[in-house]
């Protein structure tokens, strides 16, 4: 029995364009403006045929590598954020390199009050390895990271991983941001988060001072859900 | 003969010394001096009898009389219209005459023949003393005191004392009532009337209805949900072993399927045999049958909801107990459940297939039995 869905929003790109991020309102992409690139791939996918690859350029003269997917505005003032990622391999972060992020408007009708808040990088460990860091531009802790409940925790190399959030925004104690890692938490902040019910989640590769310079990661189903989707959960039939 | 007389007179002597050692009062206020013998309940009933009106008292106790101090006397008595008078003696008052005929209405003459033809000397011989009588039948005597000399009356009780030694059972059949109150007759002991035969039980009801609310429960390794209904149960025929159809009608309840809160309701009916184990107070009924439900489920919180319907098939086991009586109103409680072998799937997004419906379905019901 098909009882419905608590999927309110997908991308799996299976149709082989960017079309379930630009076919709503406040969503779309925004391809890198140098080196980089912005496809949609067959070379892996998640669940399907299809993923998006993400290329960008962030050599070491500090010129940012930037390809984004957006949703803004329209957003519940709660919901599950999800995404598969990919890294084919092992990456040097110089500066950082954002994944995942959060924005607020500190107007929710004035796009000029626009601002980053939370971003969800990954970083290189000494081993060679990856893992993740949760910076924060806004609140006590501007322009630091809060600390992760696992500390770091590692990102596989050469597989699908999922990173899932939980973001209630609110301007007092009730707001909530709760990360796992393939399903694992390893953050829960209670606090307040952005100062209006305007949420704007983009699912991107912004990078600074890669190494190599260029650097790809495949993004598969991506999707926004009133109920945790999880490492096994299905966005769509 | 000679043997035969002193056979007869053996078992006189032998009766004597009994009778002497026994002797009764009469129970209507005149003295019979009657021994106990095997004829005394006649004699009880020939007190009842004799018209006396208290004159007459029982001189004393028989006396046995030799045979051989007896008057002599033959049956050659006299002609008369019942035929050759075998009373002896010289009794004017009684005479032997008016004696005899009054013996004929008590006693049937065949009889009198048959009684008296085995006697070797005079049978019966009555002596008037003058105040009293004396009569002896058969070597039993008495003497009766009748002062006033009525001769009929004397006549009437010689004949009396004489049926009562000769054929007691023809006085309990002719005994006339001339003087009333008396008895007919001994009282026939009171025949105890049949034990009112026991009303034959009620054939068993061959319709009946139990209906009654009821409480279900959907049980699974993760979860129960539970459902107020009723409970609509028919059986048809007398048997122990008859057929049941049922319903059950559960109002909807919320239950969560994997994390998937749903509303359910469920509308089984059943078919199936139902034993019945009558007891003295109650009757004790297994069920067993399949079932086929009708489940409704709808989404109640996801953002986009649905509602679906499923059917499904299970097997059912019961077990109730009932009240008596079998016919009309009485009570029951049952106990059932439901294994369903292939619960439908749940499925929502973004749990896929969230889980099933409840494989196991228990109830309990109480409520009202009829039986028609």
């Amino acid at each position: 029995m098909d009882m419905g869905s608590d999927v309110l929003w997908t991308a799996r790109f299976e149709g082989n364009n960017f079309l379930e991020w630009t076919s709503v309102a406040g969503g779309g992409y925004s391809p890198p403006s140098n080196l980089g690139s912005m496809t949609v791939s067959n070379e892996r996918a998640h669940q399907g045929t299809y993923s998006a690859n993400l290329t960008v350029y962030a050599p070491a003269d500090t010129t940012q590598g930037n390809a984004s997917f957006v949703r803004s505005g329209n957003l519940p003032m709660q919901a599950y954020y999800s995404a598969w990622y990919y890294l084919p391999r092992s990456v040097t972060v110089g500066v950082y390199w954002v994944i995942m992020k959060f924005r607020l408007r500190t107007v929710a009708d004035d796009p000029t009050t626009e601002n980053e808040l939370f971003d969800v990088n990954l970083k290189s460990l000494s081993d060679g390895g990856m893992s993740l860091r949760l910076y924060v531009h806004q609140g006590a802790v501007s322009g630091g990271d809060w600390p992760l409940q696992i500390v770091d925790p590692v990102v596989p190399v050469g597989d699908w991983f999922q990173i899932e959030a939980f973001y209630r925004v609110a301007a007092d104690s009730s707001g909530r941001l709760t990360l796992w890692l393939d399903g694992k938490q390893i953050l829960d902040r209670v606090g307040p988060t952005g100062p209006t019910p305007w949420v704007a989640w983009d699912v991107v590769s912004v990078a600074e001072v890669l190494s190599p310079e260029t650097a790809t990661i495949f993004i598969d189903d991506c999707a926004i859900s009133n109920s945790r989707v999880g490492p096994t959960g299905s966005i769509g039939n | 003969m000679p043997e035969a007389i002193a056979s007869w007179k053996g078992r006189v002597e032998a009766r004597n010394v009994h009778q002497k050692s026994s002797t009764h009062q009469a129970v209507f206020g005149y003295r019979l001096g009657v021994g106990a013998y095997r004829y005394s309940m006649p004699w009880i009933l020939l007190a009842a009898l004799l018209p006396f009106g208290g004159l007459a008292q029982a001189a004393d106790a028989l006396q046995p009389k030799d045979t051989t101090e007896a008057p002599a006397s033959d049956l050659n008595g006299t002609e008369s219209p019942g035929g050759v008078n075998p009373i002896g003696g010289n009794s004017l008052c009684p005479t032997a005459d008016a004696t005899w005929q009054e013996l004929l209405t008590l006693v049937p003459r065949e009889h009198l023949d048959a009684r008296l033809a085995g006697a070797s000397e005079g049978p019966i011989q009555i002596e008037d003393l003058g105040g009293k009588f004396r009569i002896s039948v058969l070597h039993r005597e008495r003497e009766y005191r009748e002062e006033a000399r009525d001769c009929a009356h004397r006549a009437r009780m010689a004949s009396i004392f004489a049926a009562l030694i000769i054929d007691p059972a023809a006085l309990l059949e002719v005994a006339p009532c001339e003087h009333p109150p008396c008895f007919a007759g001994v009282p026939a002991p009171p025949i105890p009337a049949p034990a009112p035969k026991p009303p034959a039980p009620p054939p068993p009801p061959i319709f009946r209805l139990d209906l009654g609310p009821l409480f279900m429960m959907g049980v699974d390794a993760e979860k129960t949900s539970q459902h107020w209904g009723g409970s609509l149960r028919m059986t048809l025929g007398r048997g122990s072993l008859v057929p049941v159809l049922g319903a059950v009608v559960v109002a909807p309840a919320e239950t969560n399927v994997g994390g998937v809160r749903l509303r359910e309701w469920r509308l089984p009916v059943d078919l199936g045999m139902r034993v019945v184990m009558p007891g003295s107070w109650v009757d004790l009924y297994g069920e067993v049958g399949i079932a086929l439900a009708l489940l409704s489920e709808r989404a109640l919180d996801l953002a986009v909801s649905n509602s679906r319907t499923a059917l499904e098939f299970s097997g059912r086991v019961g077990l109730g107990i009932r009240l008596k009586p079998e016919r009309g109103l009485t009570t029951f409680v049952a106990l059932q459940a439901e294994l369903v072998p292939d619960p439908p799937s749940v499925f929502a997004l973004p749990w896929g297939e969230a889980g099933r419906t409840p494989r196991y379905w228990m109830g309990a019901s109480m409520g009202a039995s009829w039986g028609i």
